[in-house]
């Protein structure tokens, strides 16, 4: 119950901040926006991981994890992020957000190209599908 | 030949769902290594925070004088500065819950859960933001329900 009751917040604090990041990209820079909502998050990060993490892990951090965990970051905030905002400057933030789930698409291609995961009709499907959503929120009356 | 900003829009948009799409491939191989996700997520963030405000010092470079300043940052504005934080709030306790939610329930779970952020952002972004920033209509509806629809499959059919 605990797992759900953390997912929904995610859920909530991610749609909050997609809402209130459309209103700042219209008065800012968008790499400034990024660095400074990632700082804020670094903060409430270190309140959280006291209470949630396993405090005792900082010792066992590799360099190797360090790398791929710095390289995850730039690509998932710095770049995904800047991204997000770039798109809600240009067509707002109902337009972007269904977007960025195709984050899922590309995954389960991802999964199929490079860790042979299987490729079936129902995700043949899913991709056609999304295309299409795709396609119609590009549309505007 | 210019690209119409619709379709700059959608191809950010697009770039994201990419982007958001290949880190946890990165995540994964650290993962590997040290497995924490607390430890992971600050590490990560942290990085992407460097980077972001190395890109924005060389985007300002261009600026003479302006390589250290706030560039068009409203800085005297203490609304734009509590929405900002507001912001960050958000994004951190969005990030750390979803770990935390990953810990107990299982992938297909929390992105199904997290898939609801779309309608929400559907439903309340023209309220709160007014129609002339977020414009809507027939068709943003029926791609969003097509999409949610592709994207549930595909989660579903990957289990």
């Amino acid at each position: 119950m605990a797992g759900v009751l953390w997912a929904f917040t995610a859920t909530l604090g991610f749609a909050v901040y997609q809402i209130i990041n459309r209103r700042l990209v219209q008065q800012a820079n968008v790499y400034a926006i990024t660095v400074i909502v990632l700082l804020v998050s670094v903060v409430v990060g270190l309140i959280f991981v006291p209470v949630l993490g396993e405090p005792g892990m900082w010792g066992q951090l590799t360099v190797a994890a360090g790398v791929w965990f710095g390289l995850s970051g730039i690509v998932h905030f710095s770049l995904g992020w800047t991204f997000l905002s770039l798109a809600q400057r240009a067509v707002g933030a109902a337009r972007t957000s269904p977007l960025t789930t195709s984050s899922v698409i590309v995954g389960a291609l991802l999964g199929t190209l490079f860790f042979t995961e299987p490729f079936n009709g129902t995700l043949l499907i899913g991709i056609g599908l999304t295309i299409v959503g795709v396609y119609l929120i590009s549309r505007q009356d | 030949m210019r690209v119409p900003i619709v379709w700059q829009g959608i191809a950010f948009g697009l770039l994201t769902g990419f982007c958001w799409a290949v880190s946890p491939v990165l995540f994964r191989l650290g993962y590997a290594e040290t497995p924490s996700l607390f430890v992971a997520v600050i590490v990560s963030l942290t990085a992407g925070a460097i980077t972001s405000w190395i890109v924005w010092l060389i985007m300002h470079g261009r600026e003479k004088g302006k390589v250290l300043s706030l560039g068009v940052m409203p800085l005297r504005s203490r609304v734009y500065w509590a929405w900002q934080v507001a912001a960050g709030v958000a994004v951190g306790v969005a990030v750390f819950t979803r770990w935390a939610a990953l810990v107990q329930l299982s992938i297909v779970a929390v992105t199904s859960i997290n898939m609801l952020n779309v309608p929400i952002v559907v439903i309340f972004a023209p309220l709160l933001l007014g129609q002339r920033l977020e414009r809507t209509d027939w068709r943003l509806w029926l791609g969003t329900a097509c999409i949610l629809t592709g994207v549930m499959l595909t989660t579903v059919g990957g289990m």
